[in-house]
């Protein structure tokens, strides 16, 4: 009963963009300053040049592991990621994410749209009085914080999905969308089945049944249309194919019993959407997803190699 | 005409107030300072060769765990612990990296995790009631340097507000030995069922229970009065409340155990006691409990009867787990010579009765040569059983290795020096 509480969601804090959606930013000069020169007495004086080389240069990124309360939600109780971890799911990051991107879509691709800080939490952010957990946030495109790092486990790459990388791209589509916007279509397509508050009671099956790859998907429309997205490209085709199979069968709630027929299509839903998502990749900005898909999970297959 | 003058006046003293600009009550901006301050308790904190001892609360109700620290200049900090929340409840080490930072204060913060000391901020409780998700101990990992020198350092946490010390350690102190230590000084006061411990002030006495919680429950024998929980931490010497308490007028927080380790001895007040068991055989004849023979402990006869019971009732009832005790049998109203073993699943036992009356530190017992159902049987069958009891009939001194927490006591015939017996609660 305990999934029936803590289910995961993602909350994206949709404040006033960072960025512009009228005109382009241009790739300018670092806005933190990269001739600060590292302590050579330092403990961690290896990994923050390794991070300044392969974050903080190419990507105008800092890539925050140190917890810094002050940058963090002072609502919740929040503890650091180890070091190891942190050094962990750095290498991985730049791995699974940065460079699947670079490698696709171009080196320039995430210098001009990829956030300017990352922040590593240890812990989960707890909500318990929904029985919720964060995964992850993006703020304004410029921060996307990552929680749940001490649970880092690189040998399992379904886990590493579900806690991480889903979360990323999930992230990531929402800066996307908020510097060119989707089809107003796609808004419309599951119009009136959207729930916010009560999304996190829904069982999977239940969501798919109704057009969603994700309860969370359920909440609100920028949320499935991201949902869509990061869903397609970290799951394999077992695991994609096994959501169209559940959103084409009948619904189960949380006691295991057969809902009542919604009268949606569900998998002819989510295809529908994921078409248009594709299409707004391609179009907007010259993102083959399939490509990119392939690219990551091969990419997931290789990731003992990289964490040495 | 009078008037005007004084408006005259008036104006005269503000504008001259006006054009005089204030005096700097400091020599340097604010952020001058924050910045001299944050070197200062850098330098204090690395300046401790053998580190420093951290006297942690996670919050103003949880118990004390003292913590070990070594700030290095390389920006990493080296603790270890033993506690619960240690692996396999046992010495561990584990670093992390530390800052000091400008934030609410001269803020130290510890902002990578290690396992010592991030468990108790962690969100995920250690203790795994799910109830608690979210919370977990409610510590800090963040801490706002209150007061500092080379020797101490005073501590409040930045989210639960909780006073942390730091004691500069000595260079000489191993910090495995010293936490050892620690232990010794915990299970001498609080292994095992530690009894309640009694403060006598005047007319006024109260008892601390749940020492062993390290959350003392102190209640005042009156009436109406309710129990008072008071967070303490181990010491070398002693116990530490987390803050001072008041009892009678009288402000106490530092307790050191005696030489006879039979009270904690208040260090502000020495008239003030936390007494354990001063009476040892009273402190037997009031615990409905169940004592058990320490088979290790016992003399040359008495053992000598013990392996005979042993291997007689492995003999004739092929028994598994065999114990003799000393009980006090409620539904009986007597004291019993009990023994007990299992044959499977079955749980046997068999009580002979016996009389004990006691004196300070002193009990007398006398075979009543009476028993239960299974007593009878036994004490026929089992061989060197009736020859125990006649053995144990006689008047004994009681003495124990810390009568604070009376965990082992050996009666020792008082007319045969060489006949003693060792018994534990379990």
């Amino acid at each position: 009963m305990k999934s029936n509480f803590l289910k995961i969601f993602i909350i994206t804090l949709l404040t006033i963009s960072f960025f512009s959606c009228s005109k382009e930013d241009e790739f300018g000069a670092s806005i933190f300053d990269t001739t600060d020169s590292l302590d050579v007495n330092s403990a961690t004086y290896e990994f923050d040049t390794w991070l300044k080389e392969s974050y903080l240069m190419p990507y105008n990124l800092d890539f925050r592991y140190k917890l810094q309360d002050v940058g963090s939600n002072q609502d919740y109780n929040l503890v650091p990621t180890s070091l190891p971890k942190a050094q962990q799911m750095a290498k991985i990051v730049k791995y699974l994410w940065f460079d699947a991107y670079g490698t696709v879509v171009g080196p320039d691709f995430l210098k001009e749209n990829g956030p300017r800080i990352i922040h590593l939490i240890g812990s989960p952010a707890y909500n318990p009085i929904s029985g919720t957990i964060l995964l992850g946030t993006a703020e304004g495109g410029l921060k996307v914080t990552l929680y749940r790092c001490n649970e880092l486990d690189p040998t399992n790459v379904d886990q590493l999905n579900d806690y991480y990388f889903k979360t990323m791209h999930h992230e990531f589509a929402h800066i996307l969308h908020q510097k060119r916007n989707y089809p107003v279509e796609f808004g419309l397509i599951s119009k009136g089945n959207y729930n916010p508050l009560g999304w996190q009671y829904k069982t999977d099956s239940e969501a798919a049944t109704l057009g969603f790859v994700s309860p969370y998907a359920g909440s609100e429309k920028h949320e499935d249309f991201v949902e869509i997205i990061a869903n397609y490209l970290v799951k394999s085709d077992d695991q994609w194919n096994s959501i169209l199979e559940m959103a084409s069968k009948p619904g189960v709630d949380y006691y295991r019993d057969t809902l009542s027929d919604d009268g949606i299509a569900g998998e002819i839903v989510i295809l529908e959407k994921l078409a248009i998502a594709k299409k707004w990749l391609k179009d907007s900005w010259s993102i083959d997803i399939d490509t990119l898909r392939a690219e990551i999970q091969t990419r997931e297959k290789h990731i003992g190699e990289i964490i040495n | 005409m009078k008037k005007i003058h004084y408006i005259l006046l008036i104006l005269v003293v503000f504008l001259s107030a006006c054009s005089k600009t204030e005096d700097d009550i400091f020599s340097k901006s604010p952020a001058e300072r924050m910045s001299d301050a944050l070197e200062t308790d850098y330098n204090l904190l690395t300046s401790a060769q053998n580190g420093w001892v951290m006297e942690y609360f996670a919050n103003p109700q949880s118990p004390g765990y003292n913590l070990l620290v070594k700030f290095q200049t390389s920006g990493q900090a080296v603790f270890a612990a033993s506690n619960e929340y240690t692996e396999k409840k046992a010495y561990e080490t584990d670093s992390c990296l530390f800052e000091m930072i400008g934030d609410d204060g001269p803020v130290l913060t510890f902002n990578t995790f290690n396992k010592i000391m991030h468990v108790f901020s962690n969100p995920v409780d250690p203790n795994g009631s799910s109830d608690l998700d979210g919370y977990g101990l409610q510590g800090d990992y963040e801490f706002i340097v209150m007061k500092a020198d080379a020797e101490k350092i005073i501590l409040r946490g930045k989210k639960y507000r909780t006073t942390v010390i730091m004691t500069k350690l000595a260079e000489n102190v191993s910090w495995k030995s010293y936490v050892d230590g620690l232990d010794a000084m915990n299970s001498v006061l609080f292994a095992g069922n530690a009894p309640k411990l009694t403060m006598t002030i005047g007319r006024s006495v109260y008892s601390f229970s749940n020492g062993s919680s390290h959350v003392f429950s102190a209640l005042k024998y009156a009436a109406n009065s309710t129990a008072t929980d008071i967070p303490f931490i181990i010491t070398p010497t002693g116990i530490r409340f987390y803050e001072p308490q008041d009892f009678e007028g009288n402000e106490v927080q530092y307790f050191d155990l005696d030489d006879e380790k039979l009270s904690l001895v208040s260090v502000e007040n020495p008239d003030i006691k936390l007494v354990g068991q001063d009476d040892l055989a009273f402190y037997f004849m009031s615990t409905v409990k169940t004592w058990f023979f320490v088979p290790d402990e016992l003399s040359v006869n008495v053992k000598t009867l013990y392996n005979q019971i042993v291997e007689s009732c492995v003999a004739k009832y092929n028994a598994e787990n065999v114990k003799l005790a000393l009980k006090y049998y409620p539904t009986r109203s007597l004291f019993e010579l009990s023994l007990t073993f299992d044959t499977g699943q079955t749980k046997n036992e068999g009580n002979l009765d016996l009389i004990i009356t006691n004196s300070k530190n002193s009990l007398t017992i006398l075979d009543k040569g009476a028993a239960d159902v299974n007593g009878v049987i036994y004490r026929a069958d089992v061989a060197g059983l009736n020859e125990l009891a006649t053995l144990l009939s006689g008047s004994y001194s009681l003495t124990t290795f810390a009568k604070i927490n009376p965990q082992i006591i050996k009666l020792t015939d008082k007319t045969d020096a060489t006949t003693w017996i060792s018994i534990k609660l379990e």
